[in-house]
């Protein structure tokens, strides 16, 4: 490609080693979220009323409705790596802006219901019950932070210059990490809110 | 062969009916769903690992072979 159009290795069949790196990473986090899964599996079942008494109910339908904007922006990811093989530079940019919008929507509303959670009482040292769910979805949160700053390195690299840039290259490197976060979160979601 | 078979079946037995791996400090005096939730978490996080190891070399694999056909020799770009 030529032009300033966009360069990605996301030829396919192309045997891509950040790829490999990024699958391998996927997998320890896997281990680690299921370790995290576990330990909650394990306090649930054991417990003989859960939630325990005295603590304050999860916020099951605001979560749902942020839950559906983390799903939604698994979509507009999605469209961005179809913009970055397709060298639309423009619709990139715009996929991956809107991603991190709904992500950064997702955890603001996290975020808030922390908050009032936390007014109510429910903390991470007030009982297992905060516990796990302060350390189950408060490591999601973290990951979801996480890859919004590196979808803001993205971003910033796509809108300057006029060609293609090591960090718009990483775009389906990214996608598979943005898959991850967006693919657990439901997971999570029905253990503790629903289960 | 009788001996192999025989220590192949406690192998087996000892692996699906792990009595030793409920009597952990952790476990002691937990009953009916607490059981459960320690039996299906150990049992998840011994599998999950294979799994894991896998999809990473199912994914390489296929990496791999489609991209065999590219450097085979004699094969020339399009113009």
């Amino acid at each position: 490609m030529s032009g300033g159009a966009i360069v990605l290795e996301e030829e396919v069949g192309r045997f891509d080693g950040a790829k490999v790196g990024m699958l391998i990473f996927l997998g320890a986090e896997t281990m680690l979220f299921a370790g995290f899964v576990a330990a909650f599996v394990v306090f649930r079942l054991g417990a003989p009323v859960w939630p325990p008494p005295l603590q304050p109910r999860l916020p099951v339908g605001v979560t749902a409705v942020s839950t559906a904007v983390l799903l939604l922006s698994g979509y507009t990811m999605w469209r961005a790596l179809r913009a970055a093989r397709d060298g639309d530079r423009a619709g990139l940019g715009r996929s991956l802006a809107l991603t991190g919008l709904l992500g950064a929507t997702f955890l603001a509303v996290q975020g808030f219901e922390w908050a009032r959670l936390l007014t109510f009482g429910l903390t991470a040292p007030s009982g297992i019950y905060g516990g796990t769910f302060y350390t189950l979805v408060g490591a999601h949160a973290v990951h979801v932070l996480g890859a919004l700053v590196w979808l803001s390195i993205i971003l910033m690299g796509t809108r300057s210059g006029p060609s293609a840039t090591p960090n718009q290259s990483r775009v389906p490197v990214f996608g598979m990490y943005w898959y991850f976060v967006v693919g657990l979160w439901p997971i999570l979601y029905t253990l503790v809110y629903l289960a | 062969m009788l001996g192999r078979r025989a220590v192949a079946v406690v192998i087996a037995g000892w692996a699906l009916f792990p009595l030793e791996a409920r009597a952990c400090s952790v476990c002691i005096g937990w009953t009916g769903g607490a059981d459960g939730g320690y039996y299906w978490s150990a049992l998840l996080l011994t599998l999950l690992p294979f799994a894991v190891v896998m999809v990473v070399g199912a994914w390489v694999r296929r990496a791999l072979r489609r991209e065999a056909p590219a450097d085979a020799p004699g094969r020339t770009e399009p113009s």
